[in-house]
């Protein structure tokens, strides 16, 4: 996302963003039953208070951007791929299970990196795999998703 | 006291406790020497492994973490001109010319041992300040807490003081993201779109695990370059008579990084410049610092470790964290069911007392690695950061599995992961979001009580000294880091 040279430098479209993402939510809000007695407020109006406070200071970086503010926000590819490998993994966890997985992403994220010394990295990936287990399975007792391995 | 430390000392004095210290020491300085790993992140990263610990030993391990994560950035800092935390830029100074001078084991000797002694200090200023101010706190009532909390969340000011405004639009998300969930008084539901899961509110653990360590995955793998550079370096250690002539620095910054350590959201990294600052103009050498200058790597190392036991003297007398790190503590404690605060003292006092000796053996423990260590921390800085990540993301995700069995757990903390991602990208600080859920929960609880109390009469909060006196320092807290960079800009252009 390149934002240079336009009126909404980083700075201001995070804030148009956020301001309106908060101005729905304290929509949402508002639909709440309100009920309290003498001095006690109700469910809603904490966070609308928070939401109101929110919207006030994303309006102010709005008026007054911080300076260097059409640099920011630029996003790149590898970035991107890393974080859908790691939401598929998420995806996939229950279902596929830690073991198969596992390795698979520990492959795959040095390899988006860019390194090329494929025989650490499988060498990495099983090891971490392999320790991982132990440490969480063997040792502390928490168990970690089989997906269809386990039936 | 004596009583007290004893009981400090008998926690500890077992197998599991001492392991967890020497492991929390090894892994925190590795984190510390690893560049983009702080201290609070090498925290986060580990509390997952405590999931079945002890309560005693995983704390054991977290705060041994912590003190040699402070420590660790200095080791890079030193040998490649690159501080592995925050902390360490300032060790840098000197510590680097060293290094450029063919000199790394002096600078390296003398930064584990001010290390060292700086967090013994922070220890003793933890072991005498926490009890008082603990007692002092029992008398705290709703309105007490609420202004309490508001301080807390004045330390936005110094963390973000760079850009008040986007420090305080990311605290205020994180309050908002607080409140998700069932509302505490009334039992209703709040932006939980009908997830169950969200009745309980957003896990803090996987979502503090997502802001430091997801995150730094995700803007890492971006940056990493496929070699390391390799690191060649000789080790001469400085003299014994040397080490100990300056003792003077040692106690100095120590005492002044446990001050600043205790005071909410100053940190390692301030009292690394201040103590650093405070070296030099004491110095009778003031010339020979930035050349490579012993007392400029003992001054930095001596605060920014002596920071650590300070800044637990409000995270467990008060349950208000004094630095980000000391934030994720808090929820590794609650983990465990150990509520910080002053009860603390009366329900787990072993934990407390527990605590003060881990550091002082942490501390012992840290010498003595730091000593053998350095060449193989050294070789450490060269581990390709392209296998690391990866290794990072895999902990974060089985982590936050494991936390309660539940994918959804893993999808808040990949939440928070592309939310701290965002918010580094467009150059907000991540660390207000921690605080604000750590301390979101008392500010409303308690604002909602006290005008329950005062039938809904906003004076009750002046009308309590106490909670007048704190709401009076939070209004200094916040305004203290404007008035300092408008009067160093003044400086800056007068000279």
């Amino acid at each position: 996302m390149n934002t240079e040279n336009s009126f909404l430098g980083s700075d201001r479209l995070f804030a148009l963003i956020l301001i309106v993402a908060s101005a729905l939510l304290f929509w949402m809000i508002g639909g709440m039953e309100e009920v309290h007695s003498s001095g006690e407020i109700s469910a809603s109006t904490y966070p609308r208070i928070v939401l109101a406070c929110l919207i006030v200071f994303c309006a102010l970086l709005m008026l007054k951007p911080s300076r260097g503010s059409h640099e920011q926000g630029q996003f790149n590819l590898k970035g991107v791929l890393v974080m859908l490998v790691v939401a598929g993994y998420i995806a996939l966890l229950d279902l596929v299970g830690y073991f198969l997985l596992t390795p698979l992403v520990l492959v795959l994220l040095p390899l988006l990196a860019g390194y090329r010394r494929y025989d650490l990295i499988a060498l990495g990936a099983v090891i971490v795999t392999a320790a991982l287990y132990g440490v969480f399975i063997l040792v502390l007792n928490i168990p970690l998703p089989t997906g269809f391995l386990g039936g | 006291m004596i009583d007290n430390l004893i009981l400090g000392f008998s926690t500890i004095a077992n197998f599991p406790a001492l392991i967890a210290i020497i492991a929390g020491v090894l892994i925190g300085i590795i984190c510390g020497v690893l560049p983009g790993l702080s201290a609070s992140t090498a925290v986060a990263l580990m509390v997952p492994f405590t999931f079945g610990m002890d309560p005693v030993v995983s704390v054991l391990l977290l705060v041994s973490v912590y003190l040699a994560g402070e420590y660790g950035g200095s080791i890079t800092a030193i040998a490649i001109g690159t501080p592995g935390t925050p902390a360490a830029a300032a060790t840098m100074l000197d510590g680097y010319e060293l290094t450029k001078q063919g000199k790394p084991g002096l600078a390296l000797t003398t930064s584990v041992v001010a290390s060292s002694i700086g967090g013994m200090i922070g220890a003793i200023v933890l072991f005498a300040f926490s009890e008082p101010l603990a007692t002092v706190a029992l008398s705290f009532g709703a309105p007490e807490y609420f202004a309490l909390a508001v301080f807390g969340l004045t330390i936005i000011a110094s963390l973000a003081s760079d850009n008040l405004t986007k420090g305080f639009i990311v605290m205020f998300l994180g309050l908002f993201l607080k409140s998700v969930g069932l509302d505490p008084f009334s039992g209703e539901e709040r932006f939980t779109f009908g997830v169950p899961k969200l009745m309980d509110g957003l896990s803090f653990i996987p979502a503090l695990i997502g802001l430091f360590a997801m995150a730094s995955v995700f803007t890492g793998i971006e940056k990493t370059a496929a070699r390391a550079k390799g690191v060649k370096l000789s080790f001469e250690m400085p003299k014994l008579r040397r080490l100990l002539g300056m003792w003077k620095v040692y106690l100095h910054a120590s005492l002044l990084g446990s001050i600043i350590g205790v005071l909410p959201g100053a940190g390692a990294t301030i009292a690394s410049f201040i103590c650093y600052n405070e070296a030099k103009r004491f110095s009778k050498k003031k010339d020979e610092f930035g050349t490579g200058c012993l007392e400029g790597v003992a001054a930095p190392e001596a605060g920014n470790n002596a920071v650590v036991g300070g800044s637990l003297v409000p995270l467990l007398t008060l349950g208000i964290p004094g630095s980000a790190t000391a934030a994720v503590l808090v929820g590794a404690l609650m983990l465990h069911d150990i509520q910080p605060g002053p009860l603390l003292f009366q329900t787990n006092g072993e934990i407390v007392y527990g605590i003060f000796a881990g550091l002082f053996v942490a501390c012992l423990a840290q010498l003595f690695f730091g000593i053998i260590g350095v060449p193989v921390w050294v070789k450490v800085i060269s581990a390709p950061k392209a296998l690391l990540l990866p290794v990072i993301a895999a902990i974060s995700v089985v982590g936050s599995y494991g936390y309660n069995n539940s994918v959804v757990d893993v999808w808040v903390m990949f939440g928070f992961g592309l939310l701290g991602y965002v918010l580094k990208k467009f150059h907000f600080p991540v660390t207000p979001i921690i605080l604000a859920l750590v301390l979101g929960g008392i500010l409303e609880e308690n604002l909602r009580r006290s005008l329950l109390i005062s039938e809904g009469d906003y004076s009750i909060f002046l009308t309590h000294p106490i909670s007048a006196v704190l709401l009076v320092f939070a209004g200094l807290s916040l305004l203290s880091p404007i008035v300092f960079n408008r009067l160093s800009k003044t400086d800056t252009q007068a000279k």
